[in-house]
């Protein structure tokens, strides 16, 4: 629970925690923001987290926006735990109701890049295990193939295509009416 | 300007994330999507993958729905698509001449030339035909449902089910009579009757699961008949006073049985509520004006309700400028087709991946692109 007061905000500078990018960035994040990510979490519970969190798999370009997003997430987790006590009052659930909005609109404007930077974050969210990202991430890329040929999927996020011409074929052949 | 940056080599789990979020609701974007490359082909294979995509999105879309059509002499039943492409035919040449009395979880339930039921697997095409017995052919209805105590009905095509048939009977005293077929007794269960006071005639439109309850109408919209599959027993309930032409029965979001019936060119929706003094009753609480809704450009002269689709909560409803889906969530209209007569629509839901592929799947393949789960 979040409350005033120096003791509560020596517990907060202590609860820094450092994230250390694949071209050596450093970021300094909450501990609230960074266990969002499972991986995290775990490490923070395994007390390996000292000297900051290496991640190599993520650049800084990348964990920069990962941060952003957890950041405004755990603000809403907080939200969230913090109305739970006041369902009854109307004021509190417009204020839910307002936040939630919001959310959904950072939501979306987070996702307005390029498709390799999507592409980036999915990778990201699943080595970090943040839920809600990978979710929000892969949706994206999943409602974009809706109505396109296998052509086109390819093209969109640069897939090789391995099958052999006589699988094509015959797999066409068989799935004959998805291709009408 | 320098060429966009190559989006990374994807890897299986982050695959596997996005071919499970595919939506479901236009079949064929799953099966493309498979088709992009060996990986992505293998994981929409796998067993495991189907069980997930089945569990992931929980309601099965509706892909269209079947309708009888005696008059125009076409092999009935016939298949009406509601998705751009679709794994079933519109016409089946075998079976022919039958009627198409329900379609339920997964099943399709038939009556053939020799009169008796028969349930029906329209994607493999099994066909269990029901031992006969007697019953009344006329006044009659029947509905097909998984038999499992406790089961979502994402993949029970298989297993067992129940077959349930009721009549009214004109000439002796006015009974309503109802047998039970269970697939793993291979048996009809004895009758159960109930007496009811008045000539009635059961509807054609189909009736409605709700819990342990089947509810069907009994025209003219007056009563609605309720058979309790666990106590074996009829209990009949008033339809709302104020409105009585033609309803069709549904399932209410919040689980409450529903109404829906077309009068003056509105559409009502009714619900069946526990008021504060624990008495069921009928609550009105929506009414739609069709000539709003409904690209018309003069007035309505024909409007009727002709069926629901559990879960995606679509009515289907027959006007004289053609035939409608409605969205009741979006409320979104979408046409079917001109104007046609249906007797009634029961509507298919269907969840399309590919299961029981292996390492060796190329080999396999033919069988498990045709693997089709259906769902309610």
């Amino acid at each position: 629970m979040a409350s005033a007061g120096s003791g509560d905000e020596k517990a907060a500078a202590a609860a820094m925690i450092t994230l250390i990018s694949s071209d050596n960035e450093k970021f300094e994040v909450t501990e609230a923001t960074a266990t969002l990510s499972q991986t995290i979490r775990h490490m923070i519970e395994d007390g390996c987290t000292d000297g900051g969190v290496p991640l190599p798999n993520v650049t800084s370009k990348i964990l920069a926006r990962v941060i952003e997003y957890c950041k405004k997430h755990a603000t809403a987790a907080a939200g969230e735990e913090g109305s739970s006590s006041s369902f009854s009052d109307a004021a509190f659930l417009e204020v839910d109701r307002a936040f939630l909005e919001e959310l959904e609109e950072f939501d979306d404007a987070f996702l307005e890049v390029d498709r390799a930077t999507l592409f980036d974050l999915i990778l990201a969210a699943n080595y970090l295990d943040i839920k809600g990202l990978l979710n929000l991430t892969c949706q994206k890329v999943a409602d974009s193939v809706k109505g396109k040929t296998p052509e086109q999927i390819r093209e969109m996020y640069n897939i090789v295509n391995d099958l052999t011409p006589e699988e094509e074929a015959e797999i066409r052949r068989e799935t004959q009416w998805a291709f009408e | 300007m320098a060429p966009p940056r190559l989006p990374p080599e994807m890897i299986h789990d982050v695959a596997e994330e996005i071919l499970i979020r595919v939506p479901p609701d236009e079949p064929a974007d799953l099966v493309r999507a498979s088709l992009v490359c060996k990986l992505w082909l293998r994981i929409a294979s796998y067993p495991a993958f189907l069980r997930r995509y089945r569990a992931f999105h929980r309601g099965a879309p509706l892909i269209g729905f079947f309708y009888n059509n005696a008059k125009e002499k076409e092999p009935a039943p016939r298949f009406v698509s509601t998705t751009a492409a679709s794994p079933l035919p519109p016409a089946y040449d075998d079976p022919c001449d039958e009627w198409v009395h329900d379609c339920r979880h997964g099943r399709v339930l038939l009556e053939n030339n020799s009169r008796n039921f028969v349930v029906w697997d329209p994607i493999t095409g099994n066909r269990e035909e029901l031992p006969a017995t007697y019953m009344l052919r006329i006044c009659y209805t029947a509905m097909v449902l998984c038999a499992v105590a406790g089961c979502d009905h994402r993949d029970c095509r298989g297993g067992p089910f129940h077959v349930f048939y009721v009549c009214i009977d004109q000439t002796a005293n006015h009974s309503t009579r109802a047998r039970v077929y269970s697939s793993e007794a291979r048996a009809w269960s004895t009758t159960v009757t109930s007496h009811i006071d008045r000539v009635f005639y059961l509807s054609m439109v189909r009736a409605a699961l709700i819990g342990d309850g089947i509810y069907c109408v009994i025209e003219p919209g007056v009563v609605i008949l309720k058979y309790d599959l666990v106590k074996h027993c009829f209990s009949f309930i008033e339809t709302p006073t104020f409105f009585r032409k033609r309803p069709v029965l549904m399932q209410n979001e919040d689980g409450s049985l529903g109404l829906a019936s077309v009068r003056d060119s509105r559409l009502h929706l009714w619900s069946r509520m526990v008021n504060q003094e624990g008495i069921a009753e009928w609550v009105q609480w929506r009414v739609i004006e069709l000539e709003k809704i409904l690209p018309v450009d003069k007035p309505l002269i024909k409007a009727k309700v002709i069926g629901f689709a559990e879960g995606v909560d679509v009515l289907f409803m027959s006007t004289d400028v053609g035939v409608f889906m409605y969205e009741l969530k979006s409320r979104r209209v979408r046409k079917i087709s001109g104007p046609r007569k249906y007797y009634s629509v029961l509507p298919l839901h269907i969840v399309i991946a590919r299961g029981n592929i292996n390492r060796y799947y190329m080999s396999t393949i033919k069988l498990c692109l045709l693997q089709l789960v259906l769902s309610c």
